[in-house]
């Protein structure tokens, strides 16, 4: 067979004129398929508000019932929908997730390719997974994802969906507190970014891998790679994402006890928390105030911004932040000995907690601090403890 | 995972695209000794790929190079799997 020989690349060949003519051909052949495609495009939005429009219990017969759901561009936006959902509404999140499957498991192999359709298939499983992630059902999570791993085994050439496979296992090894693997999953999105020379996502593949280093209590490498993240991040393409990796990179410079650098650091992204103008990060900032405050024995100034940021994050049914805040300032607490505020703190957070819809780990987590409070055997090593569990129930906001 | 620039998809991107990536693709499937008919189903079926991912890939020509790249060593590996009509018989 004559196409498994390997000729010089330098040696001009007699196929350069057939390959031209390939060229042509393939020029004629995707041309005509760009009219289909874009009008699958158009489409979409209006399947898709068609969907959203319906009543839930009744979408998924919907889409299962009309070939024109089957679509790929569709199935991209359910994905669009279900990432936006991940933070405020995750249960929404899961749903969009699902029909995004339903969708992908009815593509026409004959009419997008068997490759197409099974890349397809994994997009829209890892969505789901990372969807489950987030909503805290572990186990749907890992199924999920192991299912988008097996359709992007039989597709395998697309290295975006191979990527974000890793970086969703990440994040799902790190919630279980299985930092090593995140970082080594993380390496692997790392490379394929570098490689199709993105930038922006290798940013953000890099402040993953800081934060569940950072989390892992490995503060000095946190510090490093979220440094080398700051660069590629595209501040107009996403602002939200430069945000979270300069809180990051303050939080693990005062977790690590590097508290001047955290307040310079501080000082300077100030003005970027109040450009992007959005509610929570400025609570968030609050919160970053309070902590890098009491490290550096300012307590009075830091039980200030701490009491501000539990409370917004109380007022917005925020449980885990709420709750995570409350032990920064039941550590204030502690330090001035004052075991009457500390339980105060405690008990203050348990309504939120009383819902049922929080992780089971964020809910042992709690009522640990609380039964400690009551018992007036709260210690710092135990606050910090209990913060590892609460942190690793937290939905990361940088996706 | 963000939204990525949007610019819509045209006729005029997709051919110099693949204008621009001509020489680089034509290098690549001599260095992999791939015959313009086997290549050209794969080269057309990453196109495809591309225009159905438009939106979401920042660098779109590194993007349909690395996948036609993957796209020709599965294949060539798996065809040098095979018996080849050019090797000597055993003696």
């Amino acid at each position: 067979m004559t196409e498994s020989r390997r000729p010089d690349p330098e040696t001009p060949s007699p196929q350069g004129d057939e390959y031209e003519r390939m060229f042509e051909r393939i020029a004629d052949a995707v041309g005509g398929q760009l009219p289909g495609i874009l009008r699958e495009i158009d489409a979409a939005a209006v399947l898709l508000a068609e969907i959203l429009g319906t009543p839930e219990p009744e979408r998924r017969a919907l889409l299962e019932s009309g070939v024109r759901f089957h679509s790929l561009q569709l199935c991209q936006l359910l994905e669009e929908r279900s990432r936006e959902a991940w933070f405020s509404a995750p249960a929404q999140a899961v749903g969009l997730a699902q029909l995004a499957v339903a969708v992908a498991e009815r593509l026409d192999e004959a009419h997008y390719g068997p490759l197409l359709a099974e890349d397809a298939r994994a997009s829209a499983w890892a969505h789901l997974g990372n969807a489950f992630r987030i909503a805290a059902d572990l186990r749907q999570a890992e199924g999920a994802l192991q299912t988008a791993e097996e359709h992007q085994r039989r597709s395998g050439e697309d290295a975006y969906t191979e990527a974000m496979i890793s970086s969703f296992k990440a994040s799902l090894r790190s919630t279980q507190g299985r930092y090593d693997e995140a970082a080594r999953l993380l390496d692997e999105a790392i490379a394929v970014y570098r490689q199709a020379r993105d930038r922006h996502e290798e940013g953000r593949a890099l402040l993953k891998k800081g934060t569940a280093l950072g989390h892992a209590g490995r503060h000095r490498e946190a510090i490093r790679l979220i440094r080398r993240a700051l660069p590629w991040i595209d501040l107009f393409q996403e602002p939200r994402l430069l945000v979270a990796a300069r809180h990051n990179l303050i939080f693990f410079m005062t977790e690590g006890g590097r508290l001047q650098e955290a307040e310079e650091s501080l000082a300077e992204t100030r003005r970027l928390y109040r450009d992007l103008g959005e509610r929570m990060n400025l609570v968030r900032l609050r919160w970053l105030e309070g902590k890098l405050a009491r490290e550096l024995g300012r307590l009075d100034e830091a039980e200030t911004a701490l009491k501000e940021a539990r409370d917004a994050f109380l007022a917005e049914d925020i449980a885990i932040d709420a709750a995570l805040v409350s032990l920064d300032l039941a550590i204030v607490y502690l330090q001035r000995g004052e075991t009457a505020a500390l339980r105060q703190v405690a008990a203050e957070i348990r309504p939120i907690f009383a819902s049922g819809d929080v992780h089971p780990e964020a809910f042992a987590a709690v009522l640990l601090f609380q039964q400690a409070a009551e018992a007036e055997q709260v210690t710092r090593a135990l606050l910090d403890q209990v913060a590892v569990r609460l942190q690793r129930t937290q939905a990361s906001p940088v996706g | 995972m963000p939204e990525k620039p949007s610019d819509p998809l045209t006729q005029q991107d997709l051919d110099s695209i693949l204008e621009r990536l001509r020489p680089r693709i034509k290098e690549l499937l001599r260095r992999y000794g791939c015959a313009p008919e086997t290549a050209a189903g794969l080269i057309r079926e990453a196109v495809i790929a591309l225009m159905h991912r438009w939106s979401s890939v920042r660098d779109r020509e590194q993007w349909l190079l690395d996948r036609i790249e993957k796209a020709v060593r599965r294949t060539m590996n798996s065809s040098s799997e095979e018996p080849r009509d050019d090797r000597e018989p055993p003696s």
